[in-house]
């Protein structure tokens, strides 16, 4: 317990002491090749990846200033073959590179020649490319640009893509920086996306992502399709950059189901995106509707899979990620790195919340008892209805209403997954409710309204996940969720962060049903949480419903 | 001049066993010690030793002790016509690159030395089994035709003839002959055995035909003559000789770095081990017919200790080559009693034990593995490998030779050893210098590619365990448990905590540190080895730095107080009565103690003694119990009255007694017992057939009904004898009645190893 804050293990992870006095500093090194996976209290957990390495060549890193780093801060010898193992995997990127050839148009050149040979015996490369132009340098179809980085990435011979990008369709677009300053944060991310060429930018629900959006549109000048996970989150994108930028209402187009603009900012929801009509995605061809400039992608760890296959198709134009998380529950982030790009900037949130940008979060598990009679029942469950069982006990509503008593002065928001268990919550209540069945106009009429305070306490369903901007609410409670979902969890805490006027922190209940699978679930679900240093108070109902109730 | 040539023959030695007889005993003892293995056995005189040292096994192993320059002086040797005059030597070589006169006159000494070469330096003789080692064409060229062909005398003897003779050719010519120049000097070509004439030449080989630059010597094949390639070659016998690089280093690291690496190199082997054999004590793998490790099972080690197969094998051979390890029948793979020991002695004790097991064994455990036919199994004889050990040791001795810090590699230990002993060189040895170097960096043995203090006293042969003992770290004495239900020892917890640690928590990631984590089913784990919530919150707070955060102080609570709610056990027969009172009078009645009746809830006693012996005791001790079916009900023991009340005549009771059959089996039993006593042959594992002849008897036997006497093999590999009647035969088993233990038995056709009819054995073995 000397020296050094970091403790370097054999199978790769990296320990931080936070208490460290050189851990701060030690972060900082660590941070542009190793991904951090967990940040409780007191020891950070990062761990060393090839696509972190990878991301590291990207920005410049060289294999002896990474060795050099774990040998710097290690508390004890590194070992030997984790040295090696660096170096060799970090020696991977860029052994191949992609160029834009004047004659040839997209080329595949390759510094060391055996590798060019190992990877043209692959059945996946072949199709991909056309004729070898030298020794070192073999065509590549101008449309399989994304698709062969792909492929090299699976085959561990991850391309740099040096091939450039086009400018588009020139449209000044400038920060309305009169009315609002841009945060250090934002400025670093913004311009860590622009030098990077592509790539995704991590930042906390809260901390303001469409403005990064905005200030990376600045620095292009051109033309934006952006793509959004749902309308209201289209219309709420809409309003942020009429309010943040030069951009007029008329410049800005919605593409959604209801409505069908082209503009030369489109906002598009995932969701049109990926409609079938007779087995085709008629509205892809969106992304070659005009010479964007560059294409945003909101919440990119829910990009769905076919956007991933067209994606592939428009590698010269310029791509950003905005996400609050990387983690995919479908494990698809070699895809996000090969065709969105490599992460381009990190924050995390408890960093945001010592700058004061999002508020600090108190959370807690309320775990209620099922009652006997429903205990029976779900021991007879089958195991899918399992879930929906324990999670919708009635004798959660009780707890919902304590806890909105527990609250008075603050706006509310609770959030489930089951239909008929927030209808019947919201008669509990008498508090209104949207889901997604709730039409457009009375969804943001009811969200205005909470803004505005006229509501106080709102039942929501998921839809309430993502993007809904509601600085007000300061009190979240979640009676039940998509399953695991770590994501959805962070989603959801996300939506209470904003800054409060007094600085008070924000509430997050969870209302578990101990001893069923709703717990284990909820496990889960806070891991990420948990791993970005929020944790979890366990409070049990009864206690609060009839102990001493404990309001802060 | 007959004096004189006299005493020359006297000088000079006739041969071998001439030559050593003008040794001096320094001299012979030099020789034993080049080749030991002419002292076993020790020879009866000297022509037993020359004849001993000549022998193809012997000059086989010298020849392989060889280094660069010396084989290349036998080969040289070996192009020569014998004898050879150590001048001739010096002819052949000089030109070449590398070459140095005094480096082959010593070379040619030691080669006088060993026995390999005899003579004097006029007349130098290497032994023929080492010349004809060297193959046709030793340093590449092939018999002389001076002698039947006058161009190619020509080509000898006048200077630049050849090389004048080539230049004049086509361009191919030249390229053919570069080809056959210094490598092997022989080719085939179709009907070589013809002449051909330089103007009807129509290829290059022909043109060289008919010029003799090469010449037939079968209807398909044709050399170059000697005398045209030494032309060619200036007289040059060997295009090159290698120097010797001096110490095979790649460069220098900081002596306290590698040492600080190798000590934790060395702790994480040790624990490899003891995570291993920890997880095998609880799930042993079984152990194949064959012996060894089935795959399944080295890949799920593989997965427990997420290292390479190669290191997985490694952990698992000196695990069993130092004793941790072994065979047990019935369980399969499991740690012995050393083990035990093995876990109380310190860190540095217990790798000592293991690194000497590694330096000692003769097993290769990156043979470990590999594809379909070639896959091999550890913990299998298939892992030794004759040369491994004497690999090992020549590499620790390499390092031991090289200055303090200084790093190499396995590319230039191998080309070190090619150089030393060019005659083993191969694929296998290059990929087995790789083999040990990984498995020396894993272990600790070498670190950053140099050799560690510890590893050095281990290659030395000394006791490493006290230098390793003062690099470990201190083990560390808290560990730090966090919210998110994980927990980080810093370093090493000593080994009581460490066994407690990991039995109440999941080990995550292991190294210089450990981190743990917390779950349902590992505290559950704990709860079921005894420990209470209370325990295990004990420990915690006891080891931990920081206080115990409160969702894992939930977490033991909650799972504690769902552990053990239902509670299962075992009891034969249960009573139960709604009066309390009832209950405990049973209970204590002292003529009911035998039974012992232990109370579960109000009214509910039950016990281990059966239902008929528990109603009987009730019932004579002046208590009124009636029994109770499996549902619940009352059964009522009236079977008498109870038939009467059907109307229909009752048909006659049939008494379900044995069959006939059954019973003249039963006789058939006792005689055969009696028989199979006094009939038994001195072989108990009766008789031997092969598989046809078995499943022909069998079908006999079941057709005409007669018993067989049948030898058959268990699992574990023994045979017994039976004697069995036959009843049917399918699918490759046999159903039988066995008049031994007369019982009705199924037998795998396989595993019978023979059968005869019970008569006929009854007279062979009488007979």
């Amino acid at each position: 317990m000397t020296e050094g804050p970091l403790i370097v293990q054999s199978d790769k992870t990296l320990l931080l002491e936070i208490d460290h006095e050189l851990s701060a500093e030690c972060r900082h090194a660590i941070a542009p090749f190793a991904e951090l996976e967990r940040a409780p209290e007191h020891i950070h957990t990062y761990r060393i990846t090839p696509l972190g390495l990878w991301n590291a060549r990207a920005a410049l890193h060289d294999a002896e200033s990474v060795v050099d780093t774990l040998i710097k801060y290690s508390r004890y010898p590194v070992p030997h073959a984790l040295l090696v193992d660096i170096a060799e995997t970090m020696a991977r990127y860029g052994r191949l590179q992609l160029h834009m050839h004047p004659v040839h148009g997209l080329v595949l050149t390759a510094n060391d020649r055996t590798v060019l040979e190992e990877i043209l015996h692959s059945k996946k490369i072949q199709p991909l490319v056309g004729k070898r132009i030298d020794e070192d340098t073999i065509a590549v179809h101008g449309s399989e640009r994304g698709n062969i980085k792909q492929v090299l990435l699976k085959l561990g011979w991850p391309a740099e893509d040096l091939a450039g990008y086009v400018d588009g369709e020139a449209h000044p677009i400038a920060l309305a920086e009169n009315s609002f300053e841009l945060r250090t944060y934002q400025r670093e991310a913004a311009e860590g996306f622009w030098h990077g060429g592509s790539g995704v930018v991590v930042l906390p629900c809260g901390a303001g992502k469409t403005i990064v959006g905005a200030a990376a549109m600045a620095l292009a000048g051109a033309t934006t399709l952006i793509l959004v996970t749902n309308t209201v989150s289209a219309r709420q994108w809409k309003a942020e950059l009429l309010k943040r930028t030069t951009l007029t209402e008329e410049e800005i187009g919605e593409y959604s189901g209801a409505r069908k603009e082209i503009r030369p900012v489109t906002i598009a929801t995932y969701q049109v995106m990926t409609t079938r009509r007779q087995g085709v995605f008629s509205h892809m061809e969106l992304f070659d509707a005009r010479d964007w400039g560059l294409i945003i992608y909101d919440e990119v760890h829910l990009l769905p899979a076919p956007v991933f296959r067209f994606t592939a198709d428009i590698q010269a134009r310029r791509r950003l990620g905005l996400t609050a998380t990387l983690v995919r529950e479908d494990g698809m982030e070699g895809e996000v790195f090969s065709l969105i790009g490599p992460k381009r900037y990190d924050a995390p949130w408890k960093d945001i919340e010592a700058q004061g940008y999002i508020a600090p979060a108190d959370c807690a598990e309320v775990r209620v008892t099922l009652p006997d009679a429903e205990r029976l029942a779900y021991a007879m469950a089958e195991p899918e209805e399992r879930y929906r069982l324990a999670s919708t006990t009635s004798f959660k509503n009780r707890v919902v209403e304590h806890l909105v008593n527990l609250h008075p002065e603050d706006h509310i928001l609770v959030i489930g997954q089951y239909l008929d268990q927030l209808a019947e919550i919201s008669e509990f209540l008498g508090v209104p409710t949207i889901t997604g069945a709730t039409p457009v106009k009375e969804r943001e009429r009811l969200f205005q309204s909470f803004r505005e305070g006229e509501t106080r306490v709102l039942v929501v369903s998921k839809v309430a996940n993502f993007s809904v901007d509601l600085p007000e609410a300061g009190v979240a409670i979640q009676i039940s969720g998509t399953f695991g979902s770590r994501q959805e969890e962070a989603q959801r805490l996300g939506r209470i962060l904003r800054p409060k006027g007094d600085k008070r922190s924000a509430h997050f209940y969870s209302i578990v049903t101990r001893d069923t699978v709703d717990a284990d679930f909820a496990a889960h679900r806070q891991r990420f949480l948990a791993e970005q240093g929020y944790s979890y108070r366990i409070v049990d109902a009864d206690d609060l419903l009839y102990g001493t109730p404990k309001a802060d | 001049m007959r004096t004189s040539e006299t005493a020359e023959i006297q000088l000079r030695p006739r041969s071998l066993a001439d030559d050593l007889r003008h040794r001096t005993d320094a001299q012979l003892e030099v020789l034993f010690a080049t080749r030991p293995d002419l002292l076993h056995p020790v020879p009866t005189d000297l022509g037993q030793l020359a004849v001993r040292a000549t022998t193809s096994p012997s000059v086989s192993s010298a020849l392989d002790a060889l280094n660069h320059v010396e084989l290349s002086v036998c080969e040289v040797l070996a192009a020569l016509p014998d004898p050879a005059a150590r001048s001739h030597v010096h002819d052949g070589l000089s030109g070449a690159t590398g070459y140095h006169a005094q480096a082959i006159d010593a070379a040619l000494d030691r080669l006088l030395v060993s026995a390999l070469v005899w003579g004097d330096d006029e007349e130098l003789h290497l032994v023929r089994v080492a010349r004809e080692s060297f193959g046709a064409y030793p340093c590449g060229l092939a018999a002389s035709f001076a002698d039947s062909r006058r161009k190619v005398r020509d080509y000898g003897t006048k200077k630049n003839l050849a090389a004048k003779t080539l230049a004049s050719g086509p361009d191919d010519v030249r390229e053919i002959m570069g080809q056959l120049l210094w490598a092997i000097p022989a080719g085939t070509m179709r009907q070589a055995n013809r002449s051909v004439r330089i103007e009807d030449a129509k290829s290059p080989l022909e043109w060289l035909l008919a010029q003799e630059l090469i010449v037939p010597i079968s209807d398909n094949s044709v050399v170059v003559p000697r005398e045209v390639s030494l032309a060619l070659r200036d007289g040059l016998l060997l295009k090159e000789i290698k120097t010797d690089r001096g110490f095979p280093v790649l460069g220098n690291a900081d002596v306290k770095r590698i040492n600080d690496t190798g000590a934790h190199a060395a702790l994480d082997f040790v624990r490899l081990v003891e995570t291993l054999l920890e997880t095998w004590s609880i799930e042993p793998p079984a152990q194949l017919r064959g012996g060894g490790l089935a795959i399944r099972d080295l890949a799920a080690a593989k997965e427990l200790l997420r290292v390479s197969e190669h290191l997985t094998a490694l952990v698992i051979e000196v695990a069993y080559a130092a004793g941790l390890l072994g065979a047990d029948t019935a369980d399969g793979w499991l740690p012995t009693a050393a083990y035990d020991r093995w876990l109380g002695i310190d860190d540095a004790s217990r790798w000592t034990l293991l690194a000497q097991s590694w330096r000692d064994m003769a097993r290769a455990a990156h043979v470990v593995g590999g594809d379909g036919a070639d896959r091999t199994n550890a913990l299998t004889s298939a892992v030794e490998r004759g040369f491994i050990n004497p690999l090992r040791i020549s590499l620790l001795d390499i390092y031991l030779g090289l200055p303090d810090g200084s790093t190499t590699s396995a590319a230039i230990l191998t080309d070190h050893l090619d150089w030393h002993r060019p005659r083993r060189s191969s694929m296998v040895r290059a990929a087995a210098v790789s083999a040990v170097l990984d498995e020396a960096a894993t272990m600790g043995v070498t670190a950053l590619g140099a050799i560690t203090s510890f590893g050095k006293s281990l290659a030395e042969g000394k006791d490493p365990t006290k230098v390793l003992g003062a690099l470990l770290p201190a083990p560390v004495d808290h560990v730090i448990v966090q919210a998110d239900l994980t927990a980080l020892a810093p370093g090493r917890l000593p080994a009581n905590q460490r066994r407690t640690m990991a039995v109440i928590a999941d080990v995550e990631s292991t190294g210089a540190a450990t981190t743990y984590r917390f779950t349902e089913s590992s505290i559950r784990r704990a709860l079921d080895q005894g420990q209470s919530a209370h325990d295990i919150l004990d420990f915690l707070s006891g080891l931990s730095r920081t206080p115990i955060p409160q969702p894992l102080t939930y977490l033991i609570e909650d799972v504690a107080r769902k552990h053990g709610v239902l509670r299962v056990g075992v009891a034969s027969i249960y009573l139960r009565c709604d009066d309390e009172q009832l209950v405990a009078t049973v209970q204590a009645d002292r003529r009911l103690a035998t039974l012992r009746f232990r109370q579960l809830a109000p009214g509910i006693v039950v016990s281990s003694s059966p239902a008929d012996i528990v109603l009987e005791k009730l019932r004579s001790c002046g208590y009124a119990p009636v029994a109770e079916s499996a549902e619940g009900t009352v059964l009522i023991h009236r079977p008498d009255t109870k038939r009467t009340a059907t109307k229909v005549n009752p048909a006659p009771v049939t008494v379900t007694g044995p069959s006939s059959r059954l019973v003249a089996a039963a006789v058939k039993a006792l005689r055969a017992g009696e028989r199979v006593d006094s009939s038994k042959p001195a072989s108990t594992n009766g008789p031997r057939t092969t598989t046809s002849q078995t499943l022909a008897l069998l079908n006999d036997a079941l057709a005409k009904g007669k018993e067989v006497w049948i030898g058959y093999a268990d699992k574990g590999g023994m045979t017994s004898e039976r004697i069995v009647e036959p009843l049917t035969i399918t699918g490759g088993f046999l159903t039988a009645f066995d008049v031994r233990t007369n019982e009705v038995r199924t037998f795998t056709i396989a595993r019978i190893t023979g059968a005869a009819l019970e008569e006929n054995f009854t007279e062979e073995g009488s007979a």
